[in-house]
């Protein structure tokens, strides 16, 4: 291997260029536009000349809001995701072998399946006195009130951990299956109750899938326009929306749009960052 | 994979579970730690039955196979980790970890990860982590299983100075019998799931029951024989062709039996000395110096082959293919039910 010197190098440089230029070209290059556009003086849609005041007007309590709203919703979804997809990744990776594949095969199905068709299923089940509702009632429940999910924040929520679970659930299950179980026992065995072993043992030994789960969760969910839109109605509105809106809605104003998007991705690199760091400290491990 | 098995463990003596892998050892410790709960039976330690007291309240710990530290805790936190649960305060635990690793030799080493020590040293770590909270009896799971030959041999010498300065209980999972003789008070041997035999290293080792742990402990030759009389004290037994004296119980004439004896306990002697009793004819087929003695193979008249080992000044009589005598002492032969 080492007579051949830097031949091998060489050659993987080789291999790099057309991925780098693909991504350069289609993901670096729009990314300048929209900073650039984010610069520009607002307009329908833009007015080519440099001020700045697209971001300042991102300060209006309004988009304040919806910039709170985006962020507490994205973070309950993480979180929700989190309780419900630990203890599924963790049943999951402790069947025998065979049953893990057929379980995580069922886990993907909804990412395989058309989102629209799996959106306007939840809206339909949530409406006033949809499937939903008829269960509750049915149940005892709601005190023949007709369901008022539909366009509220829960529903978002809800919505959002539907979409994103699988990829919570992806990386916790990778880190889950890697553990040694029988640190488990050992834990137990010198006195640990459940609650020790999950919190002295469990988590910190799976703590890169944790943050990488919650990282590639927040990330959808902070940059989610479809579930908003559609289960959330106008009081729900998120970043993404903001963005849309702004580019494709009456009046336009691209400036703002790509200042929200600006935000959105300021936003994400600190969550990438802290997910790294937790994710990175414990990679030795 | 655990059948039948009645074992009464004395408090502190050194109690190895001698069985080939798979065999149901392992299973059984697990039983003992609280892991596996029997369908049916009984545990009892200390007099009270603890079937239903869950791993972490029994007071017995576990050193793990391939010592199962916490990766991500420091040597030290590992090792304090039994007390932390068991809510001892802080100084405390600091001096009884240092005490802990003094004990096992690892003084200074606690700030290290357990990734930073060699194999030997992680065995250490899982010794003092699961002796720290001073439990009535140590389960240990094959724990030299990982370690080379020499350090093992080390490992054996300082684990039985340290049960028996602690006066702890020990039950010791092995399947290598050489390790269970040496550093066991006593040994039940296990097979299928089955507890065979359990006695002192020499019992098992100059008695054994059967011909599974005649075999597995050491080495055996076996030869069918038949008994034909007895007087006060031998069995008059026949085999291939002779009439032979061994030492046992009573068996009633015409049983069937098969007697195991070991290499080390037979003597070759030249062809027309028959100057003692218990003489098998044979042929040397080959020899084998190896330093310690000979290794001789030894075709009976009957076509069936005997291994002997001899001392290294037992040179007179080694010529490969001249015709010799096999004999042993009546004491040295154990008498098998021949079905087993």
């Amino acid at each position: 291997m080492s007579g051949h010197g830097s031949k091998p190098g060489t050659r993987a440089v080789g291999v790099l260029v057309p991925p780098a230029a693909w991504l350069t070209l289609l993901f670096l290059g729009p990314l300048c536009v929209v900073a650039l556009i984010s610069l520009m003086a607002p307009g329908a849609p833009v007015e080519w000349t440099i001020d700045g005041s697209a971001y300042q007007r991102l300060l209006d309590p309004i988009y304040l809001g919806v910039l709170w709203r985006s962020l507490s919703l994205a973070v309950m979804a993480t979180v929700l995701c989190l309780v419900l997809g630990y203890p599924l990744a963790y049943y999951i990776a402790r069947r025998p072998p065979r049953f893990r594949r057929v379980l995580f095969f069922l886990v993907l199905v909804p990412l395989w399946t058309n989102s629209l068709v799996l959106i306007y299923g939840w809206m339909v089940m949530l409406r006033p006195n949809g499937a939903f509702d008829q269960l509750l009632q049915g149940l005892g429940f709601g005190g023949g009130e007709p369901l008022t999910i539909l366009y509220t924040p829960a529903a978002v929520i809800l919505g959002l951990v539907y979409w994103y679970l699988p990829f919570m659930v992806y990386p916790l299950y990778a880190s889950i299956e890697k553990l040694d179980f029988r640190l488990l026992e050992a834990a137990r065995d010198l006195g640990a109750g459940g609650l020790a072993v999950l919190v002295r043992v469990l988590l910190p030994l799976t703590l890169p899938g944790i943050a990488t789960g919650c990282l590639l969760v927040f990330v959808e969910a902070l940059g989610a326009f479809v579930v908003p839109d559609l289960l959330g109605g106008a009081k729900s509105m998120m970043l993404g929306n903001l963005v849309q809106q702004r580019f494709l809605s009456v009046p336009q104003d691209w400036p703002m749009g790509a200042a929200a998007a600006m935000l959105m991705l300021a936003l994400l690199l600190v969550g990438m960052l802290w997910a790294s760091r937790v994710g990175g400290l414990r990679r030795g491990a | 994979m655990v059948r039948d098995v009645s074992l009464a463990i004395r408090e502190g003596e050194f109690f190895s579970l001698l069985g080939p892998s798979g065999c149901g050892k392992t299973t059984l410790l697990r039983l003992l730690a609280g892991f596996e709960s029997p369908t049916s039976g009984e545990i009892l330690l200390a007099g009270s039955g603890v079937q239903d007291v869950p791993a972490r309240r029994r007071d017995l710990n576990i050193v793990f196979q391939h010592y199962a530290l916490f990766p991500h805790l420091s040597v030290a936190r590992n090792v304090a980790f039994g007390l932390e649960m068991q809510k001892v305060a802080g100084d405390e635990i600091q001096r009884r970890v240092a005490d802990a690793l003094a004990l096992v030799r690892l003084q200074g080493l606690g700030a290290r990860m357990p990734r930073e020590l060699s194999g030997g040293q992680q065995q250490r770590v899982a010794l003092a982590r699961a002796l720290i909270t001073r439990p009535a009896v140590l389960l240990l799971d094959e724990p030299l299983g990982a370690l080379d030959l020499k350090l093992r041999r080390e490992m054996q010498s300082e684990l039985k100075a340290l049960q028996r300065r602690l006066g702890t209980t020990f039950v010791y999972v092995t399947h290598d019998q050489e390790e269970a003789l040496a550093m066991s008070d006593r040994v039940g041997v296990m097979h299928d799931g089955q507890l065979l035999q359990v006695g002192a290293p020499h019992e098992i080792y100059d008695r054994p029951v059967n011909r599974f742990v005649a075999a597995f402990i050491g080495e055996s030759n076996f030869l069918a024989a038949e008994v034909t009389g007895y007087d006060d004290r031998d069995l008059i037994v026949r085999s291939a062709g002779e009439s032979l004296r061994v030492r046992g119980e009573r068996i009633a004439i015409g049983r069937r039996v098969t007697l195991a004896l070991r290499p080390e306990r037979l003597r070759i002697m030249p062809a027309g000395d028959s100057v003692a009793v218990n003489l098998l004819d044979g042929r040397l087929r080959e020899c084998v110096y190896l330093g310690t003695g000979w290794r001789c193979e030894i075709e009976l008249v009957d076509g069936s082959v005997m291994r002997a080992s001899l001392p290294p000044q037992d040179s007179g009589v080694l010529s490969v293919g001249s015709r010799v005598m096999l004999t042993f002492a009546p004491p040295d032969v154990a008498i098998l039910e021949s079905d087993s």
